[in-house]
């Protein structure tokens, strides 16, 4: 029927709020929302994807940024292979003219002042679509008519006051229609509607669909609306697409344990109906606050070892298990409980021996490991050396104008696809070269492209100099050869701001020094910290620890150092700290990390975020369980 | 036994254009510890129709018909039957009886005989007679509007019906902690000091599932599941034998509705109360309701058992409704959606009001009002045709 052809990508997508605190907290780190985290999806010409979660899950946030209403803080949407960041200028209303929403309320979303004709009419004015105004008007009744709304004379006077909700909304998707777009993002469109007027508003869309074959983006927390419209369905928890499938896959076989605990909260127009109810604990977390590994894990029922634990979670087992009572042999033991991401410090009491609280917790560990995957997950349990740090000054990263011109070649080739038939730059740009601090875009076809492939390359600098790449001010000077047919980047020497270089650094110490999971190392240090142009690393165990791992950091780092890679260029100071005062009997306990899960395929397309599919099979909990105990 | 007897209800608000019919002659009733979900498309008059009941209706609301019989005792509502058949409400006769029986009354108590059976008869008797069980006796005016602040009906609401309101977003006070809203309650009703008062809302949070430290809280510092669930508490606080649930878990997450759901299922069973949903959801009252009532354009169109209703559906409004409405189990079909849209209740059309989207109609159905027809035991379709209808209604569903 349609070919199929992918409309839409969604790569990585991520959109970050910042959270506005009060005046006092001048100068905190900013908190942001993580309202859409990380989401990917294809949009196919003629296919319905329905996106359900509950409230605040971000769905809508992705229909807004796939539209442009908003930027996203990270990753990319192509529209027909074209990234819409990118787009500018005329570009952008041939694109808004592409994409055309239905939103939620047609009680607000249609202009009270505007007649039925009007408002259909305004977009085709708009796009400059039509010979003529007869050309428009027959345009408008044409769309009218498609919507359900015939005879169109009847309605091409009305004001919306004068028309139902059912009517109101059929005229949004008359309008939306109108333009001939390629791809539809509606909102919500029929949960403001009556369940008599619904059916018609669901049908209609279907019946337009099968006519034009434009893809719908559905977005919905009504999941059997979502199951009778879409042909895929993916579902959101807090920020990212958790389990992606053919609809009636993920209806009649949900393998996510969010989307199965979903499923059987839906109530069921039937009372007949066996309820099976899932429970899952809790609520959904903040998205300004969202756990480390899976971000369900804290309310799954078969969370395992490997979801990712972290100390919240044990500080609540202990409360839950009542570890935590005076009369308790830990709770008698310690003042206070800080948990920190992958660590939680206890606190001892005056006169404990910590070492007697290393081993109680050890105990703890190894006879529930079984039992609770959470105590599974607990990777070392060790005294702290609270006064004790090592400390990194990181200074202004020089940049040699060649390292920037490979770093722009990196990025170029890893997020221009214009060696894809459907992206824009296709045939524009032949290919690209790295010569020195030189990048050379080979050009092809028509000299004219030289001028299209110059003014891309200044809009792609600029975007992502803007983005999150500052040093990219270093590549400036853009050359054009009409003879050779080539656009020419010259980069020059650059500087990257010292907190960028912090966070290098840290990365550095964190993903590569102790990334050998066989050196006693990586059980030493703390999550390594940033503070501006400084890194702390703090140490666990006994005070020779702190001497030993002092030396691996000063052999890596110093300049000169083993890694003989620019990071050691970048570091101006190590010093072993002392604090002032800072000692205190402290136990540690720390966790495996895990990365969130991503999308593992099960087979047939049916995509799900969850370790019990890694691999593509289902593990069951026992399997995680013994797994994990050996 | 019976509870609550709603006969023949009509609420009417006044517009500027004239009177909007929300409630157009009404009549059901829910036994104790029983559920009973009222559903219909927004505007059906469902929600007007409880408030009637509680007695809170907006200042242009006037009672224009009916009666609400509350608590009342078996005996009174055979004897109220029996004279309903014979006497007429003004009648002549009626005021003749009334006075027959005050006077044998008179006499008994003269004779020292007052606590007899007898007498004691007598006496539901002229219960019976002057309606004295209908709340809306009790605090109707002359012009139809309700007396809010009537003590007798303050007597009752809250103590012996409750409400949990629609949107529990908005129905707590923004600038009071959750708990002083429910020691409120208690301590208006009942005379007990603020701190037993407490204990009492602490118990209430713990029954509920909520933390009882949350007691000290201020709305916008709960999830909108726990202010439904704090909201729940406070219809419970005095131990109400009747709940009206106006639209309960609109505004919430299927996971959270669920819970909800199975929350209120749970106390209710438990303290035995009877209780009364409204929704536009009709797998909602799927999930909770013994009994089910259809609403449309102010009339109930059918009621009945759930499953009778579900299963055996009699009335092509009820047909309309459950074909419209998507489902998760079973093969995907396609909805069939009601033509048409629901009709302006300041005039509402003659006879049936569903018969301008009614496939069935015919022209008897633009001209009468159809009568309650029983199609099985306590399962009655407002239809002139319903019994026509039934086997292919209930083939089709």
């Amino acid at each position: 029927m349609f070919d199929g052809a992918t409309i839409v990508k969604v790569r990585n997508l991520k959109k970050h709020f910042e959270l506005r605190k009060g005046f006092l907290s001048f100068g905190k780190d900013v908190a942001y929302v993580k309202a859409v985290d990380g989401v990917d999806f294809d949009m196919r010409s003629g296919e319905i994807l329905g996106l359900v979660g509950e409230s605040g899950c971000g769905k809508t946030t992705v229909g807004r940024l796939l539209t442009r209403l908003e930027d996203p803080t990270d990753g990319f949407v192509f529209f027909l292979g074209r990234d819409i960041a990118l787009i500018e200028g005329q570009d952008v209303k041939v694109f808004r003219r592409n994409i055309q929403m239905v939103f939620q309320d047609p009680y607000e979303s249609l202009n009270p002042r505007t007649t039925v004709t009007q408002t259909i009419m305004e977009p085709l004015l708009n796009h400059n679509i039509g010979e003529s105004q007869e050309d428009r008007m027959e345009m408008v009744v044409h769309a009218l008519e498609d919507a359900g709304l015939a005879p169109a004379k009847e309605y091409l006077n009305r004001f919306p006051h004068e028309l139902s909700g059912g009517q109101r909304q059929r005229v949004s998707i008359a309008r939306a229609l109108a333009v001939k777009p390629r791809v539809i993002v509606a909102d919500e469109p029929v949960s403001m509607l009556d369940v008599s007027i619904r059916a018609g508003v669901l049908n209609l869309m279907l019946d337009l669909r099968d006519k034009y074959g434009i893809p719908y983006l559905f977005i919905t927390h009504d999941i059997a609306v979502a199951r009778y419209i879409s042909d895929k369905l993916a579902v959101m928890y807090l920020g990212r697409v958790v389990e992606m499938a053919a609809t009636d896959d993920v209806i009649f076989e949900p393998k996510h344990p969010y989307t199965q605990a979903l499923l059987s909260a839906v109530p069921v127009p039937d009372p007949d109906a066996k309820h099976g109810r899932i429970n899952i604990k809790g609520e959904v977390p903040s998205a300004a606050d969202i756990p480390l590994g899976c971000r369900f894990r804290p309310r799954c029922p078969k969370a395992f070892r490997e979801c990712g634990w972290e100390a919240m979670d044990l500080v609540d087992w202990l409360k839950e298990n009542d570890h935590l009572t005076e009369d308790a042999a830990l709770g008698g033991a310690i003042s206070s409980l800080h948990p920190d991401g992958l660590v939680l410090r206890l606190d001892i009491k005056e006169g404990v021996d910590p070492a007697a609280v290393v081993s109680t917790i050890e105990d703890m560990v190894a006879k529930g490991r079984k039992d609770h995957p959470i105590l599974d997950a607990v990777d070392s349990v060790d005294s702290l050396l609270t006064d004790r740090l090592i400390e990194i000054r990181s200074k202004p990263a020089h940049i040699s104008s060649e390292d920037l011109a490979n770093e722009l070649f990196t990025l170029l080739e890893s997020t221009v696809a214009y060696k894809e038939l459907d992206h824009p730059m296709h045939g524009i740009i032949a290919g690209v070269r790295l010569n020195g601090d030189r990048l050379t875009l080979s050009v092809g076809g028509d000299p004219s492209n030289i001028k299209l492939a110059e003014s891309f390359m200044v809009d792609y600098i600029r975007h992502h100099k803007r983005k999150n790449r500052p040093e990219l001010k270093g590549a400036r000077r853009i050359i054009t050869n009409e003879k050779e047919m080539t656009v020419n980047v010259l980069c020059s020497d650059s500087k990257e701001p010292s907190a960028k270089t912090a966070e290098d650094i840290a990365e550095y110490i964190e993903n590569r020094l102790l990334a050998d999971s066989s050196s006693d190392l990586t059980r030493l240090v703390l999550p390594v910290e940033t503070k501006r142009r400084k890194v702390n690393v703090r140490i666990m165990g006994p005070e020779s620890n702190w001497s030993a791992l002092s030396d691996i950091v000063r052999k890596h780092l110093a300049i000169g150092g083993e890694s003989g890679e620019s990071i050691s260029q970048r570091v101006s100071r190590i010093s072993l700290k002392t604090v002032k005062g800072g000692r205190k009997n402290v136990v540690a306990v720390k966790f495996t990390s895990a990365e969130e899960p991503p999308l593992f395929d099960v087979g047939g397309g049916h995509q799900v975020a969850c370790y019990l599919y890694k691999g593509g099979g289902a593990r069951t909990v026992q399997d995680t369980r013994s797994a994990g105990a050996t | 036994m019976v509870l609550l007897e709603v006969q023949d209800l009509k609420v009417h608000f006044e517009i500027q254009d004239g009177w909007v019919k929300a409630v157009d002659g009404v009549s059901f009733s829910i036994d104790s510890g029983e559920t009973m979900g009222l559903v219909g498309e927004s505007g059906c008059g469902k929600t007007t129709a409880a408030y009637a009941i509680t007695q809170l209706l907006p200042p242009n609301g006037r009672i224009k018909g009916g009666r609400i019989f509350f608590k009342e005792p078996a005996r009174v509502a055979q004897f109220r039957k029996e004279y309903d058949e014979k006497l007429k409400t003004t009648s002549k006769a009626r005021k003749g009886e009334i006075s027959r029986v005050k006077r044998k009354l008179s006499e008994l108590n003269q004779a020292g005989r007052g606590s007899s059976q007898e007498a004691e008869e007598l006496r539901d008797r002229l219960a019976a007679l002057t309606y004295s069980f209908d709340l809306l006796g009790l605090s109707t005016r002359k012009d139809g509007s309700l007396d809010d602040y009537n003590e007798d009906i303050r007597r009752i609401r809250w103590t012996q019906i409750s409400m949990i309101f629609q949107g529990a977003m908005n129905a707590f006070n923004p600038v009071f902690k959750v708990g002083d809203q429910i020691v409120e309650a208690i301590t208006l009703h009942e005379s007990v000091d603020e701190n037993a008062a407490r204990e009492r809302a602490k118990k209430l949070f713990e029954f509920v599932g909520i933390a009882p430290d949350r007691i000290d809280n201020y709305p916008h510092e709960f999830s909108g599941g726990m202010k439904q669930r704090a909201m729940i508490a406070l219809a419970l606080a005095l131990n109400p034998s009747f709940i009206i649930a106006d639209e309960p878990t609109t505004a919430l997450d299927v996971v959270t509705q669920d819970r909800i759901l199975a929350e209120i299922k749970r106390l209710q069973e438990k303290l035995e109360m009877a209780m009364m949903i409204i929704t536009h959801d009709v797998s909602v009252v799927a999930e909770v309701s013994d009994k089910i009532g259809v609403m449309y354009a102010g009339v109930i169109m059918e009621i009945g058992q759930t499953s009778q209703v579900f299963k055996n559906t009699a009335h092509p409004y009820t047909a309309g409704l459950l074909g419209s409405f998507p489902s998760i189990k079973g093969e995907k079909r396609r909805l069939i959606s009601i033509p048409g849209f629901p009709p302006d209740l300041v005039s509402p059309p003659a006879g049936c009001p569903f018969h301008p989207r009614c496939q069935y109609a015919q022209k008897r159905c633009e001209e009468e009002r159809p009568e309650g027809v029983s199609v099985e035991p306590g399962h009655v379709s407002y239809c002139h045709f319903a019994k026509q209808l039934w086997e292919k209604l209930r083939r089709n569903g």
